[in-house]
């Protein structure tokens, strides 16, 4: 297909567009790459609008094949002063132009259009994060954090409030893939779901695919979660100390030459063992979560390179009451390179870095459970025009380590140690077949150790009707395949514990068929309503048998799980006042395959509505400005997720070879018809109110005061068939933090 | 304008309050009382060579959990339905690992096949029957009789056992301080039940063949249960899952001694 529209564009039309501006935007305080910026170019006469662009994460847009002519560039971004130049271009030759944009003083009223839109096409699927969209959303700490904003997504269910485990629009948490620049790390969200290693402080810019995503993104099979941190601040000196209930952070960033190289070095610790006693009177919060991030970036006129390292920690219980506790670590080290310079055509990426998960269980009187997984790896991106045609290509290499220690926890998976190869490689082509219709077609390929290679074909159309930009009809399809699985109980609420192993030559690679149908419309200036509706049909997932009767042991099998929903968000801004409303919803079934997924009684399960299935979810965001006071509050709802019911508790006493007196009997816990049952509905409103004090010029104090669940519903997290036993997320929790601030 | 606005105020409101309405039923029923197995088990066997019984009673809703079995406010009575004898049992509890366990005693006279219900009733009114049939007594034959060696085949004959009754047995003896149990192979037909077997197999199954017939083993015990009609329905509902166990049975031993075979 891309080679046959190569054919397409005519020999003359590529004579004349040879030359190429390359846009590097730039925020005048702190020296940092501005993502998202529009860049406009423009008739110098007229003041057309010729082409337009958003900027990548770099800060970087460019216009490539364009003519030989005088040109007008505008790059505008939110809280920034426009910058304009004029510039003539010149044939075969790319210019460079650093767009340093100064802090606007005064004031918003109202967002310009030409500030506020991003000038994309084809984005169903597709949710922009920005940090002021996560600081909007109350969050018991000075700033916000990722994984706070991503609960509320009307596509992104948590079961509940501890765990770490977040499932997009019907996914499960090992078919997503979390990227920070670029580099995998498998679990970074704490042991409290308020919590992510990615603090809103550290946050360039953040990219949820929640399905359809393109062909650049590979081995994951239903979401895809890019983070792309921000350097360190490349002009001055800065840090921060801050308190809460919660936890206790740190931060100091500047530079090592100024404008050019920088640093950051940021942690975090939990506090809230400590404090729940004394804040809510719950004695119950028994985990215990740290992160440290650091960053060495340094940035020339034509590259940018930074050095990332992580560490995350997570231990305690999921449910206080039960013997479970959970631990997993996270440690990714690595750096990314772009490199723009004027005799190259595109930029060129390469990441390469190592990234080490593991997990562990333990419980009372049992052997420990672990499971790890690390991975060095190398990816290299860049784009090239072949016959006039800019195809994006790449490829990376993983070499995988995967090691468990089971204790016969599940009964055909043993112990065990394995290392794979995986080479992973795209090539797409973003084609603007008119001002209306952009498409986008790509392929990837996936080669592992134990596998033949996969062929991934991705396409994604955006369709602007009548050629306005206020309006946008996109659509996503692909297929996608994962070389690793994980699999836990799922019917143990209790733990988070998953095997991750790679799927060998005995089974098929899981797998998914993408569809989304997505519109979106901006109204003036202030309200986005953006409606997309998807399908995701998911083959070979690795699921733990259910019997009526729980054991240690587990047997595993696969299943095809269909889900598929709508999510509706309409968004209103006019400063100082921002509204978010949210419905999604949506329904995942899973369905056995050749085997069943267990059996009840006397008949086999063929299927059954995952713990995971919530039908209905309502998220509100409200932010106010009121004089120095940013106050915010979020609303959720969501339906009752599905759990098991038990039918019997007993001590099974073996009649005759036993006796009652003398022999205690075999607990066993007698389950009901899989997930047949669901839990109350959930809702919960936080609140919070923040102001800034500055007290010098260089020194600040940030206080914010709020409450989380501050009607104090008794929301259930998940229910403990074992002792029937409900396990509630948190009540009412007052809190107060403090950040200082100096530069 | 001011009117569409007030509409839309109106109309979110009316949104949110159906939704915190839909959010009041906050419960959650996690007991599946349709589940099939009744409201309690019963674990206990009526053996006529025996003068004491007990019958373990459960509710099968408590987690077995120290405070929720703690109590067991239930009446357990147990009637000799062919002779109209109804008799109310105490309730013995013996705890194992904080876990109460309430064993309903009884020294009813229990004789061979003779029809005997038990019935628990709680404070609520809920009863719930159980029956157990004890078994015929059946006249067990040792063939052939005096000294055995290692290769002598022994037959066992048990007479009458009818088709719905069970007959199990279990060889039990020591070996170098190890006590080691084999598995019985019983025939049963014609109203009879059979065990035919020689030392040396029985000795051969429990330890493998290093060891010398007669001289590291020289005398075994079969422990033998015949269990009256039902019980094998009783093992097989709901799938081996039941929870109930409640069966009339006689349990005996016999010795044998054997010499080294020749």
């Amino acid at each position: 297909m891309i080679v046959l529209c190569s054919f397409i564009v005519s020999p003359e039309a590529l004579a004349q567009q040879n030359s190429t501006i390359r846009v590097i935007a730039i925020a005048g305080d702190d020296g940092i790459p501005i993502a998202g910026a529009n860049v406009l170019l423009l008739d110098p006469e007229s003041g057309e609008i010729l082409d337009a662009g958003a900027t990548n994460n770099d800060g970087l847009f460019q216009f490539s094949g364009i003519d030989v002519r005088e040109y007008r560039i505008k790059v505008s971004f939110i809280g920034y002063e426009t910058y304009e130049q004029t510039l003539t271009t010149e044939a075969n030759t790319n210019k460079i132009i650093q767009a340093r944009l100064p802090v606007k003083v005064e004031a918003l009223d109202e967002l310009v259009v030409e500030d506020k839109r991003e000038v994309t096409t084809g984005q169903v699927g597709l949710r922009q994060i920005s940090r002021q969209d996560i600081s909007r959303v109350p969050t018991p700490i000075a700033g916000g954090d990722l994984a706070s904003y991503l609960q509320g997504d009307p596509g992104i269910i948590s079961t509940g409030d501890r765990g770490g485990e977040l499932y997009i629009r019907g996914g499960t948490p090992s078919q997503n893939k979390v990227l920070v620049d670029g580099m995998p790390i498998v679990k970074p969200f704490h042991i409290s779901n308020f919590f992510s290693a990615f603090p809103q402080k550290a946050i360039q810019t953040v990219d949820l695919y929640a399905g359809g995503f393109g062909a650049e993104y590979s081995d994951a099979t239903s979401a895809i979660i890019d983070v792309n941190l921000r350097p360190g601040n490349f002009r001055q000196y800065s840090g921060s100390g801050s308190v809460s209930p919660y936890l206790a952070s740190f931060q100091v960033e500047g530079p090592f030459q100024t404008n050019h190289q920088s640093f950051m070095l940021m942690g975090r610790k939990s506090t809230i063992s400590e404090s729940s006693p004394f804040v809510s009177g719950d004695d119950g919060s028994d985990i215990d979560f740290y992160d440290i991030t650091g960053r060495y970036s340094v940035q020339g006129y034509n590259f940018n390179c930074s050095m990332t390292g992580i560490i995350t920690h997570d231990s305690g219980k999921i449910n206080p009451a039960r013997d479970f506790d959970l631990s997993w670590q996270n440690t990714v080290v690595g750096g990314r390179c772009s490199a723009f310079g004027e005799t190259i055509d595109y930029p060129i990426n390469v990441t390469v870095g190592y990234s080490h998960y593991k997990n562990s269980e333990a419980s009372d009187g049992e052997t420990n459970r672990s499971s790890s997984f690390s991975e060095i790896f190398l990816k290299f991106d860049n784009t090239q025009r072949v016959f006039g045609i800019p195809l994006d290509f790449g490829f990376k290499m993983n070499f995988g380590d995967y090691e468990a220690s089971l204790a016969e926890r599940f009964t055909d998976l043993e112990s065990f140690e394995e290392q794979t190869i995986l080479v992973n490689a795209f090539i797409s082509n973003a084609w603007e077949v008119s001002d209306q219709l952009t498409l986008n077609m790509g392929v990837a390929g996936l080669a592992t150790t134990f596998q033949p290679i996969t062929l991934e074909p991705r396409f994604r159309a955006a369709y602007n009707p009548a050629g306005r930009d206020d309006i946008e009809v996109s659509m996503a399809l692909g297929r996608y395949y994962q070389a690793s699985t994980a699999i836990g109980d799922v019917r143990n609420a209790g733990s988070v514990f998953k095997v991750r192993k790679p799927i060998n030559n005995n089974f098929a690679l899981p797998s998914a068929d993408h569809a989304i149908l997505g519109y979106s419309q901006r109204f003036g200036n202030t309200v986005t309503l953006n409606v997309e509706g998807y399908i995701k049909n998911h083959h070979d997932i690795s699921v733990s048998k259910l019997t009526p009767t729980a054991t240690i042991e587990t047997e595993t099998t696969t299943a095809e799980g269909l889900g598929y929903g709508a999510d509706i968000q309409l968004e209103y801004e006019r400063n100082p006042f921002y509204l978010l409303l949210g419905y999604g919803y949506g329904n995942v079934e899973y369905k056995a395959t050749s085997d069943d997924l267990g059996s009840f009684l006397s008949q086999p399960v063929d299927r059954y509505h995952p713990a995971h299935d919530q039908r209905h979810k309502v998220n509100s965001i409200v932010s106010y400005e009121i004089g120095d006071f940013t106050t915010s509050a979020r609303w959720e709802f969501g339906s009752g997720r599905p759990f098991t019911q038990v039918f019997a508790f007993d001590l099974l006493v073996d009649i005759p070879d036993e006796t009652p007196t003398t022999d205690s009997g075999t607990a066993r816990t007698l389950f009901s018809r899989p997930f047949d049952q669901r839990l109350p509905v959930y809702h919960r409103l936080d609140v919070s109110v923040e102001r800034s004090f500055r007290f010098t010029p260089n020194f600040a104090m940030d206080l914010k005061a709020g409450a989380i669940n501050i009607y104090d519903r008794d929301n259930v997290f998940y229910y403990d068939s074992n002792n029937l036993q409900r396990v509630n997320q948190t009540s009412l929790f007052p809190y107060v933090s403090l950040r200082a601030q100096f530069n | 304008m001011k009117n569409k606005r007030h509409d839309i105020v109106w109309l979110f409101s009316c949104f949110f309050a159906l939704l915190m309405i839909a959010g009041c039923d906050n419960t959650i029923d996690g007991f599946d009382e349709d589940g099939g197995v009744g409201g309690f088990s019963v674990y206990g066997a009526l053996d006529y060579s025996k003068d004491v019984h007990f019958i373990r009673v459960q509710d099968l809703s408590a987690p077995l959990l120290a405070d929720s079995v703690a109590e067991l406010d239930v009446e357990v009575s147990l009637t000799n339905v062919d002779a109209g004898i109804t008799e109310t049992l105490p309730d013995s509890v013996i705890v194992f690992d904080d876990i109460a366990t309430h064993n309903f005693r009884t020294t009813m006279d229990i004789t061979p096949q003779t029809t005997y219900r038990l019935k628990v009733e709680d404070d609520e009114g809920f009863t719930q029957n159980f029956e157990a049939i004890t078994p015929a007594d059946a006249e067990v034959i040792v063939s052939p009789t005096g000294e055995y060696t290692c290769n002598t085949v022994i037959r066992i004959t048990f007479d009458p056992v009818q088709s719905d009754e069970l007959v199990q047995g279990k060889f039990l003896f020591s070996f170098r301080g190890a006590d080691i149990t084999v598995e019985a192979d019983v025939e049963q037909n014609n109203g009879v039940a059979r065990i035919i077997f020689q030392p040396k197999d029985i000795v051969a199954r429990g330890i493998g063949n290093a060891f010398e017939c007669g001289l590291d083993v020289s005398a075994f015990v079969l422990k033998y249960t015949h269990i009256g009609p039902g019980f094998e329905e009783i093992l097989n509902d709901f799938e081996g899952l039941g929870t109930e166990q409640f069966v009339g049975l006689f349990q005996d031993n016999i010795t044998f001694s054997f010499s080294q075979s020749q």
